[in-house]
């Protein structure tokens, strides 16, 4: 349903040999830091419920900046446990002087802490800006709310994740 | 109220879903609208993926004195979005359509599904839900009409009435709230899903909580024919309907009340014992939340407890200062003083979500006049430091109260 997603396979003429480059990174320090593998993403918990966040930043160069429409999904070994939260309306990219830079893309989690913390994710990023060109990136991280391997943040039970095979159970 | 502007958003979104009606033999009915869903899609709908399905989990808390709890359905905003209800006219005269007496949607009277002008994802989305009363014929065949351009169709042809519903709020909570357009908690879900303990035992032990009931609806996506089949749960059992906010402006904005959340500061001494997790988002604080923290502290099992305090829960307004329930809440933060701090227990020192010295907005704000407590300061970012998008600057979070069996939303028992 999200505009994006249906462009990029529906786009005429959108191929993959079509998708411009999207860098996944994160705010350090007001500027972007593109993730490598095997960074880690910090894990942050929400104060108040049950949503598990992280936020990135992506980068493109030779965007139009304004309001792309961005699809993210986090992945932990093929399964689907995030993506980014639609609370408003989009946003304009702004120029870092090496592209341009959608900064505070808040990925939520519909999974328990103890399915992904400390685990390896993949962060797949689509985006098309505002003329239809399509761009793509991805970074696999490590997902940590503290130090890793942390046994106390664990599942009661395999059932708990949406795949049990990667429910970190309590031993 | 604007019922000039009202109108124009109206005809907006009958001009945006452009086409013709659909004849008397009724819209399309495309199938669920989890069909056209990929797995990203998902996360914006509610709820937390186990292997046996969606579950909505129902966090523990405090409020008015007592252990109370919350579903936690994730972020929302003030805003508000169109929704449709069909009433025979008899129905609507009588004042039993679309709510009820108790200010329930009441579905021995309503006419097939409601329309829902927006999904999870959609970025005008919101579950609070303006509504509008459709006013059909005798020999209406519910679900007929499942599009709003169908509706525009059937408007423009003088069959059917469209207006946005007024109730007399009359006092509401102490404000003269009177006549005004009214917006409704249905909270759009993936089928199938679940709320945590529905039916369940009450937290304080007062007896089995009410169970709520899944409904359906009809979305249609702008440009396409026919209409998809949305689940939701209808809230309206245990919220009631509320008045748009005083402040609304071309359209209604929904109430808020307020949940304070607690945090310690590791400078304390001794340093409190939530302190020991590293790489926290802020190194000098953590917050008095199994969720927050990520982590069973209590240590009965589940990772759902938390010292936050409700400033009311539905149809108990105890502290005059603070604002009536509403399932939307607005976070503010309680701030231990460092040097008070071994002063007060709260759940991650009693290890009991049963026990705390803070039950009650009196008890927090008791604290602030001792000391104890930094006066709460209403929180403009989440833990990450960033502010939620859509909401200028605010955070709003969507958690509706279970409530006791034999709850109803209005007249509230004395």
């Amino acid at each position: 349903m999200r505009p994006v997603a249906v462009l990029l396979v529906g786009a005429c003429g959108a191929t993959d040999a079509a998708l411009g480059a999207l860098e996944v990174g994160v705010r350090d320090a007001n500027a972007f830091q593109t993730l490598r593998d095997g960074d880690i993403l910090p894990l942050r918990l929400n104060t108040n419920g049950g949503t598990d966040m992280v936020t990135v930043a992506l980068r493109t160069r030779g965007a139009d900046p304004r309001a792309p429409a961005v699809d993210v999904e986090v992945t932990v070994e093929g399964v689907v446990l995030g993506g980014e939260i639609t609370t408003g309306a989009p946003r304009d990219m702004e120029p870092d002087g090496d592209g341009f830079v959608l900064w505070d893309v808040n990925l939520a989690f519909r999974s328990r802490t103890c399915c992904h913390n400390c685990r390896e994710a993949e962060v797949i990023a689509r985006l098309e800006d505002a003329s239809g060109r399509a761009f793509e990136g991805s970074a696999r991280v490590m997902l940590a709310r503290g130090m890793c391997p942390e046994p106390s943040v664990c599942c009661q039970s395999a059932d708990e994740c949406p795949d049990p095979a990667i429910a970190q159970v309590c031993q | 109220m604007d019922q000039v502007k009202r109108r124009g958003v109206l005809c907006l979104v009958f001009v945006i879903a452009c086409g013709g009606a659909n004849g008397d033999t009724g819209d399309e009915d495309r199938g669920p609208i989890e069909a056209t869903l990929n797995m990203g899609d998902r996360v914006n709908w509610p709820g937390l993926d186990q292997a046996s399905g969606r579950s909505i989990p129902l966090i523990r808390g405090f409020g008015n004195g007592v252990p109370i709890a919350y579903w936690f359905l994730g972020f929302a905003s003030r805003k508000t979005a169109d929704s449709f209800w069909f009433c025979r006219q008899s129905d609507f005269d009588a004042g039993r359509c679309p709510l009820d007496e108790h200010r329930r949607l009441n579905w021995e009277t309503l006419q097939g599904n409601p329309i829902f002008t927006q999904i999870p994802g959609k970025s005008d989305f919101s579950p609070f839900w303006q509504m509008w009363r459709v006013v059909v014929p005798d020999n209406y065949i519910p679900n007929s009409i499942k599009t709003p351009e169908t509706l525009n169709a059937k408007k423009e042809g003088g069959e059917v009435s469209v207006e946005p519903f007024i109730l007399d709020f009359g006092d509401f909570f102490g404000e003269p709230a009177g006549p005004q357009e009214v917006v409704l908690h249905c909270a759009h879900v993936l089928d199938g899903t679940t709320l945590e303990e529905n039916g369940g035992e009450m937290p304080d032990g007062s007896g089995l909580m009410l169970e709520l009931l899944g409904r359906q609806g009809w979305f249609q996506e702008p440009g396409e024919p026919g209409a998809y089949v949305v689940n939701f749960i209808d809230f309206s059992p245990s919220d009631g309907a509320f008045p748009e906010a005083s402040d609304s402006e071309s359209r209604p904005f929904m109430r808020f009340a307020n949940i304070y959340i607690h945090w310690r500061f590791c400078e304390a001494e001794p340093e409190p014992g939530i302190c020991y997790l590293e790489n926290y988002a802020y190194a000098d604080r953590r917050p008095v939340s199994e969720r927050g923290l990520g982590q069973d502290i209590t240590g009965d099992g589940d990772p759902n407890d938390t010292n936050n305090v409700l400033g009311a829960v539905p149809c108990d307004l105890q502290r005059q200062t603070e604002l009536p329930y509403s399932p939307l809440w607005g976070p503010q933060a309680v701030k231990v003083n460092a040097a008070m701090d071994g002063t007060v227990s709260m759940i991650d020192t009693t290890r009991d979500q049963a026990v705390s010295d803070v039950l009650s907005a009196d008890d927090i704000f008791a604290n602030v006049d001792d000391g104890i407590f930094a006066e709460p300061v209403e929180m403009s970012e989440d833990e990450t430091g960033n502010p939620v998008p859509g909401n200028e600057g605010r955070v709003f979070f969507n958690c509706p109260n279970p409530v006791n069996a034999d709850f109803v939303p209005h007249p509230c028992a004395p």
